[in-house]
């Protein structure tokens, strides 16, 4: 077992090392408000960190006792080149909350762990999970057959720019590889610092197609060289 | 390059009392193609090659007798064998037809102790398959769009650095079949730009992985 430092983690104190949740949580009561307090309620959340927007959507969104976030998280230890204890950071601020009981844990890599779970089994969804642009896209990509039709999704930092290149987005070139691929499958409904989209009632037949189709099938001459 | 590679075509027109494929040979286009792009891991020992979308075993034998013919090359067919309603009409075949053709081409081969079956939706099992292990990749499943780009990027990961991944049906005509892959595909190249290099683009379209040390990085060292 690694050593772990929890000289930070005293009982009943919160431990953060940011806080990317108060700017945002305007939007979030507009976008996700209409869940508050309403039964078995499932969100799933791709990036929990150290718990901090967990524990807004338990107090805000996922309130009702049948009500659960699944989180998916690798909880490396080190993140941004700091290595810490994230997870015991996790596990502490949600202990802390008193709502360890209503989250689900799956540690991993989203794309490892996103193709288990049932489709369109989620409420809503929150992808805050790595911002290079291919694992985002593969995110949203991986998450949108998830959510029920109707249910909202939200992508975090999709305006971020790395330092000193302010042209540099990768999460918004991802998102917007996203959205016009899934095409008529969804309606963008915000587009700031985070951009929501809704996955629509009743998306095309096309996008949402999980099945193959064989062109081979309806391209096939005779045998090469059948007599 | 692909004289130096040894001649064992398999030949449906030859054999075709041996093998049953409802969809005719359609590999026979891309024949030089494929020993051409794969050519270094012919005969390699030890050679895995993973397949997404197998339907009755043409490409998979393609693969058995042209480049998996070392005694411990192994091939890993990823395929639901399992026909859903709205594509019916593309197959003559029902869907326990579809996977019992499948086994009975490739154990006439003789080859199926090298083949590892995973049947299930490739979203969901690709990522239980472990990190660089495969020397190259064909990708040949669900044409929409989105799932091809899933099927890409869930398996880049999987590839050995230097490994080739090729898409089939890159260049299919939208304006003759309902569903074509190429939007999904043109965004796998747009987002891995820095991750691989396209090596061929025709019918079917081929990637390289770049070794890490290739790969194009911003200021901060981050994956472009």
């Amino acid at each position: 077992m690694p050593l772990v430092d929890r000289s930070n983690l005293r009982p009943g104190r919160f431990c953060f090392s940011s806080d990317w949740v108060t700017d945002h949580q305007t939007n979030w009561q507009m976008l996700f408000g209409q869940l508050a307090g309403r039964p078995d309620v499932r969100f799933l959340e791709v990036g929990s960190f150290e718990g901090r927007s967990t524990i807004w959507w338990l107090r805000n969104i996922v309130t009702h006792d049948s009500s659960f976030i699944t989180c998916v998280d690798p909880w490396h230890a080190v993140l941004f080149g700091h290595r810490m204890e994230f997870e015991e950071r996790f596990n502490h601020n949600l202990a802390c909350a008193r709502l360890s009981h209503k989250v689900r844990k799956m540690k991993g890599e989203s794309r490892r762990l996103l193709g288990a779970l049932s489709q369109n089994s989620f409420d809503a969804a929150y992808i805050d999970g790595s911002h290079a642009p291919m694992d985002a896209l593969l995110d949203g990509l991986m998450v949108l057959p998830l959510i029920r039709p109707g249910a909202v999704l939200l992508f975090d930092d999709y305006d971020l720019a790395y330092s000193g290149q302010p042209t540099m987005k990768p999460v918004r070139r991802a998102v917007d590889q996203f959205l016009a691929l899934a095409g008529d499958a969804i309606e963008v409904i915000h587009r700031g610092w985070q951009l929501a989209v809704r996955k629509r009632d009743r998306p095309s037949l096309v996008q949402l197609a999980v099945e193959k189709v064989n062109p081979h099938l309806i391209d096939s001459g005779p045998l090469a060289g059948a007599d | 390059m692909s004289r130096l590679v040894r001649r064992t075509s398999f030949d449906v027109a030859k054999e075709r009392r041996d093998y049953y494929f409802p969809d005719g040979d359609w590999a026979k286009p891309f024949d030089s193609l494929w020993r051409e792009i794969f050519h270094p891991i012919a005969g390699r020992p030890g050679a895995v090659f993973l397949e997404v979308g197998s339907y009755y075993g043409l490409s998979a034998l393609w693969w058995l007798r042209n480049l998996l013919t070392a005694p411990d090359a192994r091939l890993v067919c990823v395929d639901p064998w399992h026909i859903q309603e709205q594509w019916r009409r593309f197959y003559t075949t029902d869907s326990a037809d579809y996977e019992a053709i499948f086994d009975w081409n490739l154990k006439k081969s003789g080859l199926d102790r090298q083949v590892r079956k995973i049947k299930a939706e490739s979203r969901r099992v690709l990522g239980e398959l472990p990190d660089e292990y495969f020397d190259g990749c064909f990708i040949n499943g669900s044409h929409v769009p989105c799932d091809a780009l899933v099927d890409g990027l869930l398996a880049l990961p999987l590839l050995k650095d230097g490994a080739v991944m090729l898409f089939d049906d890159y260049g299919a005509d939208s304006n003759r079949f309902s569903i074509v892959p190429r939007t999904g595909i043109d965004a796998f190249a747009a987002i891995c730009a820095g991750q691989v290099e396209m090596i061929h683009k025709g019918y079917q379209i081929a990637f390289r992985k770049l070794p890490v040390a290739d790969v194009a990085r911003d200021a901060s060292g981050r994956p472009l």
